[in-house]
Order: structure tokens, then C-alpha cells, then sequence
């Protein structure tokens, strides 16, 4: 298949997506239940699950964030890349050919 | 692990009868059902080949129909497993409802995921779900009051994604069997008697559906069928107890939608996106198109550096799948660890 090796950076995005997931979910897990504030009032260990509801959603959307951010700069690397000439885009022809082109001609011997 | 209690090495000689079946029956109804869909006139245009044929459409309610004999067969086979078969058979029909009411009148971008979110309700009705998922490294947690929310948002990004990938010939049934197969063997790997027998029949329709998908298309899934697919998995996960695994395999689902949608930064139709990610080239490959105001979708992102043909862009997404539902595998392996 012609873009074989395009595949390979998908599969690694998709790799690292997976790592980091797991990663995110063992950070939610281990580094946030342990965080309690410090009362036996009802109220106070609401605030406490309602903050450690907060702080899990803010790991998730950091892990959205930079997921996004690498899958992005990965389609504008390619995207310069690209030769297609996109719908509408006229070719411009550089001024100053002709000239370059005798220069050449009498280079040749 | 199973809900209904039922061991799963009884289930596997009658799970492959019902896969057998399952995959005739497809097979027999939907050349019936496109000579139906083309007399009525239900068509749709190909505008990724350059004639512009018109293709029968709404060829999932062949889908439906062979998803809703595999459960029938499956609560007649093991009564055990019937209330969770049943949730499934309701929540798949739900679904396929709200996709042939889009594909006649065209619900609007904020309406369908609501829908669709809906469509959980046989589940959430008849308890048919473990609020305790298991996490790779973690082991079960608990999640009472959280878990019930999150079935209704699983049930919509699933049924959504499935929906949002279907855009070439061949596409979903390419992209939903190594997720279907995936969780077919992390069912039996994890002792999953409902799951195993959802995901054979899935896997065994989608199979026999592919050979009338696949390009060159003899006929469109539609919104009733790509709904239902991504519905009766939301429905595996929730009802198989395979929640974090299908999460993994359906990475490149979640992939295509959270990138399109953070592109446009709203919900949308695909109807109503103006500037297409991709366009069609006069040697009918697909290139992706540069404008900052298209969606970034997956196949945009597969076709950025290098057009391809369209059968070639499906390949590519299977070989995305087919890698991600490895993963799952992978993970079920970090579970039993």
C-alpha cells in the first residue's frame, strides 16, 4: 500500500493514546481517592468527592487536550507535504523564469 | 462475571449455531431488501465516484433485523440470559428507530445524540448492568450513582462515532468487526457469557453484511443501521461487562468524532458542514482538502499527505481498527493481571 509508512504514524498516535489512557486512569485512581479533607462532617466529604469528581475531569481534558494537539500537528505536517493542488488554488508562475533559464542555456558548453 | 450466572464453556457450541444462522440469514434477506429499497426509491448518490450512481439506502435495517433474530435465538437458547439479550434487542431497536426517523426527516445535530442517549433505556429499566467496571492495574471499583450517568453518554458516543465513520463503501461493517471480534475474545478470556453471545451475533451479521457494503457498494448502511451497530456495542460493554475494553477498541471512532467536533468546536450534521474535508479528484481518488474550516475527520487525516482511492482509505481504516481492537486484547490481558 502506498501510504504504509503514513499508517505507521496513525498506529503510534493511537499507540501513545492508549498508554497515556491507561496512564491517566491509574493517575485518577491511586493519586486522588487518598486526598480527603479532614472532618467526619457529611458536607465536607461531599465537597471532597464533588473536588476529586473535578480535579479526574481535569485530568481528562488535559489528556483530550494534548491528544488533540498531536493529532493536529501531525495533519498540518502532512498536509504541507502534500503536492495536491487543492480546488481553486490557480499555480503561480515565478517571475523570472526565462531569465534563469538562458543564464543556464549559456552555462552549457 | 456473567450477570445471568451461565458458565461460558456451555455457550460456545450453541453461540456458533447462532452465528451460523445469523450469517445466512443476512445473507438470504438483504437481496430481498435492496430490490425493495430500489422499488421504493429510497436511494442515495456515490458522490465519491466520479458517475455519481445511485445506491439503495438504508440497507441496516437488514442489520437490525438479523441483530434482532440472533437475540431472539440467543433468549430461546439460554432463558438464563434473557433479560440481558432482551435490553439489547430494545436498546439496538431504539436506536435503528431514531436513524430511520434521520434518514426520512433528518433530525438536527443537537436532537440525534439526545436520542440516541436514550436509547439506553431497557438497560438502565430492567437492571440490566454492574455498577462495578474493571480497570487494567486497578482491579473493580464502584460506581453506583456515577455509573447509571455515564450509560446514557456511552450509549450516544458510541452509536455516534459508529455513525460518523460510515462515510465510505465498506466502512463500518471494515471498521466494526475487528471491534466485534476483539470483544468476542475478550468475552471468553474473561469468562463474559453475554458478551461473547452479543458479539458473535454482531460479528457474524457484519460479516455476511460486508460482502454487500464493500466497494464498489450494492447498497448504503444508513443512520438505522450504523445507530444500531454502535448501539448493540455500548450495549456489549455495559450489558458484557467489558466497558474499559471497548473503550480501547474503538479508539479510532473516538478518533474521527472528537477530532471532527473539536474542529468545528460545536455539534454538527454532516449535511450542514459547508467546507467538505475532503473533495474527489478526477482520477477518483480522495485528497484531503486544506481549508482550516473543514473537519478534521479521520479519513482527512489518512489522505492528508497522499490521496487514495476510496477502497484503499478503507483498508487503511481497518488496519487502524483491526490494531486498536489488538489493544483491547491487550488490556483484557492487564486485567486478569
Amino acid at each position: 500500500m502506498a501510504n504504509s509508512k503514513y499508517l505507521l504514524g496513525l498506529i503510534f498516535i493511537i499507540l501513545v493514546v492508549w498508554l497515556t489512557m491507561i496512564l491517566c486512569l491509574i493517575i485518577v485512581y491511586y493519586l486522588l481517592p487518598p486526598m480527603e479533607l479532614s472532618s467526619t462532617v457529611y458536607v465536607n466529604e461531599l465537597i471532597g468527592a464533588v473536588l476529586k469528581l473535578l480535579l479526574a475531569g481535569f485530568v481528562m481534558l488535559v489528556w483530550f487536550y494534548c491528544w488533540n494537539l498531536l493529532v493536529r500537528l501531525y495533519f498540518q505536517r502532512n498536509l504541507s507535504q502534500s503536492t495536491v493542488k487543492q480546488k481553486g488554488q490557480r499555480t503561480r508562475k515565478k517571475k523570472g523564469n526565462t531569465r534563469v533559464s538562458q543564464t543556464y542555456t549559456k552555462s552549457i558548453p | 462475571m456473567p450477570i445471568s450466572g451461565l458458565p461460558i464453556t456451555e455457550t460456545l457450541l450453541p453461540v456458533l449455531l447462532i452465528s451460523a444462522l445469523v450469517f445466512a440469514a443476512t445473507l438470504i434477506l438483504m437481496p430481498y431488501l435492496i430490490k425493495k429499497l430500489k422499488r421504493s426509491g429510497m436511494v442515495g448518490i456515490d458522490y465519491h465516484k466520479i458517475a455519481r450512481p445511485k445506491i439503495p439506502e438504508m440497507g441496516g435495517i437488514g442489520i437490525v433485523a438479523s441483530l434482532a433474530i440472533g437475540g431472539i435465538l440467543a433468549i430461546i437458547l439460554f432463558p438464563e440470559t434473557s433479560m440481558g439479550m432482551l435490553s439489547a434487542i430494545l436498546m439496538m431497536g431504539t436506536a435503528a428507530l431514531v436513524g430511520l426517523v434521520d434518514d426520512l426527516r433528518q433530525l438536527g445535530p443537537k436532537i440525534k445524540p439526545v436520542l440516541t442517549a436514550a436509547a439506553c433505556w431497557p438497560i438502565l429499566l430492567l437492571q440490566t448492568y454492574v455498577p462495578r467496571p474493571v480497570l487494567p492495574f486497578i482491579g473493580g471499583t464502584r460506581l453506583t450513582i456515577i455509573y447509571p450517568i455515564m450509560v446514557p453518554i456511552g450509549t450516544a458516543m458510541a452509536a455516534n462515532a459508529v455513525n460518523m465513520l460510515d462515510v465510505l463503501n465498506g466502512a463500518m461493517p471494515s471498521t466494526c468487526i475487528p471491534v466485534a471480534v476483539a470483544l468476542l475474545v475478550c468475552s471468553i478470556i474473561l469468562g463474559s457469557t453475554e458478551g461473547l453471545i452479543l458479539s458473535a451475533i454482531l460479528a457474524s451479521t457484519l460479516l455476511a453484511y460486508y460482502k454487500f457494503n464493500k466497494y464498489p457498494s450494492k447498497v448504503f448502511t444508513g443512520d438505522v443501521g450504523s445507530l444500531a451497530v454502535g448501539a448493540n456495542i455500548a450495549a456489549i460493554a455495559v450489558i458484557g461487562r467489558l466497558e474499559i475494553i471497548t473503550v480501547v477498541a474503538m479508539i479510532p471512532f473516538i478518533m474521527n468524532s472528537f477530532h471532527s467536533l473539536a474542529s468545528i468546536g460545536r455539534l454538527f450534521e454532516r449535511r450542514q458542514v459547508r467546507t467538505r474535508p475532503t473533495f474527489l479528484q478526477k482520477d477518483e481518488r480522495i485528497a484531503a482538502n486544506s481549508d482550516s474550516r473543514s473537519p478534521l475527520t479521520l479519513t482527512r487525516i489518512i489522505v492528508a499527505k497522499v490521496p487514495l482511492r476510496e477502497y484503499e482509505i478503507v483498508r487503511a481504516l481497518f488496519v487502524l481498527s483491526a490494531f486498536s481492537s489488538l489493544l483491547a486484547v491487550l488490556t483484557t490481558v492487564f486485567l486478569l493481571g
